[in-house]
């Protein structure tokens, strides 16, 4: 097993061209797993999947751009934003496997059916809180994935919601620095 | 059949070999193929290119669609536009003028075996980007199961591949890397840098100055398929070049000091190197590249025809011995 962090991973991708599977191979059924519980279908959710690391790759390349501080984070953040953009378009975004020259996915049962176990199998929050630092953990997870509002953050917490909304907001925009541009890409 | 995020897994490494000589214009020739790496899809894609080139040869010339006869397109082009230059079918003085090995005729035992590099011209640059022609290649070294071939492409362009010869090496071949044969070489003259540029190759490096080389090393430890780790670290990289007619040594020397002069050969040195340790070249926790300031880990040194040349190759980070 690698033992290199994601950020060395993604730093060995841009500079040796090297690293990037490693980091796909890490998360990539975490990801898988986030985007088949949002729209419940296998093969928009492996399209999703594709478009986000293929953006996240693309992003990594793009020598312009500082590499993210925290991957992990900045990962999700780029999946979050491909799901909405592809919610708002009506398709699933295809910008980034494009300008890769991605051949499409042809999926068959046996693709559908490995789809559902990934997704069944994954602990996706115990992923998060396996690779994030607590704050961005909270905040990915009560924001990202589980689309929660601040109120009822704060219920849980049993603080307000002014204190759940700055706290999350912080974190928010340490993952977002990065990530801002990138799903664009 | 691998499964679906297999399937997206290999497209992202092809992708990112593709974005890395994009990023990384001299890592064309430079890029270890320790990092080439891995698996099947390689493997298969080079069936699928062994197929249109033949039927390219066929045909008498171009059979890859969107194939840009006697062209080199720009990055852009290639990466993002997906147009193929067409091989090269015939080659121009600037590219024999000074190379020996490219003026006799090609020979059966000049066949690259098939798997021995990457030769896809979706992912190998050298042959979609700059017309490399493997059909062309002639062997110029062999030694310890690597070959090492040279061959021409579009517009005055010289390639080298380096590779295992026979089936079941731990070692995996690159794609063949290629530099302008000379600054009078059309690829020279228009050669720059950015993303509508013809920029596989960096300005004013040239095969006469020695800019033209490749490694291979062992594969990836992490992929499944391969030995284990321990046996890696004991297999040495391989270095090749390419160098003009009346170069007849090249003088290598390593981080620390030690040197050790070389035989070139049909215009090629192959020199084999075992990793002794990495050097810390990174600012903070490896998320920027090398600075400037990061040392030579290996230096070449020969008299060419422009006078002697002293430069420094690739990859940084990693220190070496001489293996023989």
């Amino acid at each position: 097993m690698d033992s290199r962090s994601d950020r060395l991973l993604l730093a060995a991708s841009r500079v040796d061209g090297a690293g990037f599977d490693v980091f796909y191979r890490r998360h990539r059924n975490a990801v898988l797993a986030y985007h088949a519980g949002r729209v419940r279908d296998p093969e928009l959710a492996a399209d999703l999947t594709a478009e986000t690391f293929a953006a996240a790759l693309v992003a990594v390349h793009d020598r312009g751009r500082e590499l993210p501080g925290e991957p992990v984070g900045w990962l999700f953040t780029i999946a979050q934003r491909k799901f909405f953009d592809s919610c708002r378009r009506g398709r699933v975004e295809d910008a980034a496997r494009r300008r890769l020259s991605f051949e499409r996915l042809e999926l068959d049962d046996q693709d559908i059916e490995r789809i559902g176990e990934i997704a069944d199998s994954t602990d996706l929050l115990e992923h998060l809180d396996r690779y994030l630092p607590p704050d961005q953990a909270f905040a990915v997870k009560a924001r990202i994935v589980d689309e929660r509002d601040y109120s009822e953050i704060a219920s849980q917490l049993r603080c307000s919601p002014e204190v759940v909304r700055m706290r999350v907001s912080r974190a928010l925009k340490t993952l977002r620095q990065v990530a801002t541009e990138d799903h664009d890409a | 059949m691998p499964d679906v995020l297999d399937r997206i897994g290999n497209q992202l490494l092809d992708a990112e070999h593709a974005l890395h000589l994009a990023a990384f214009p001299s890592a064309a020739t430079r890029k270890p193929s320790t990092a080439r790496r891995l698996r099947s899809l390689a493997r298969r894609h080079l069936v699928i290119a062994g197929v249109l080139m033949g039927a390219s040869a066929g045909a008498g010339g171009i059979a890859i669609a969107d194939a840009l006869s006697g062209s080199v397109p720009t990055d852009h082009q290639y990466l993002y536009q997906g147009q193929y230059a067409a091989p090269a079918t015939t080659m121009t003085p600037d590219q024999t003028a000074d190379l020996a090995i490219l003026r006799r005729a090609v020979t059966s035992a000049d066949a690259i075996p098939a798997g021995a590099i990457i030769s896809n011209p979706k992912v190998a640059m050298g042959v979609g980007e700059d017309g490399a022609n493997v059909a062309l290649a002639r062997l110029a070294q062999e030694s310890n199961g690597i070959g090492v071939w040279v061959m021409p492409a579009n517009e005055g362009l010289v390639c080298l591949a380096i590779g295992p010869v026979a089936a079941g090496s731990p070692y995996e071949g690159g794609g063949p890397g290629c530099m302008p044969a000379t600054a009078a070489s059309i690829s020279a003259q228009h050669a720059c840098d950015g993303p509508n540029c013809n920029d596989t190759f960096p300005p004013g490096n040239t095969v006469a100055d020695g800019d033209l080389f490749d490694t291979v090393g062992p594969p990836d430890p992490r992929s499944p398929a391969n030995l284990p780790s321990d046996a890696h670290s004991r297999l040495p990289m391989y270095i090749a070049g390419v160098l003009p007619d009346g170069v007849s040594t090249v003088t290598l020397t390593l981080y620390g000091g030690a040197t050790k002069t070389f035989p070139v050969q049909n215009n090629v040195f192959l020199i084999a190197l075992q990793p002794t340790g990495s050097l810390s070249v990174y600012n903070n926790l490896g998320e920027n590249a090398p600075p400037a300031s990061a040392p030579a880990t290996l230096t070449i040194t020969f008299n060419g025809p422009n006078g002697t040349v002293s430069k420094p190759l690739g990859p940084q980070g990693t220190t070496w011995a001489f293996a023989n």
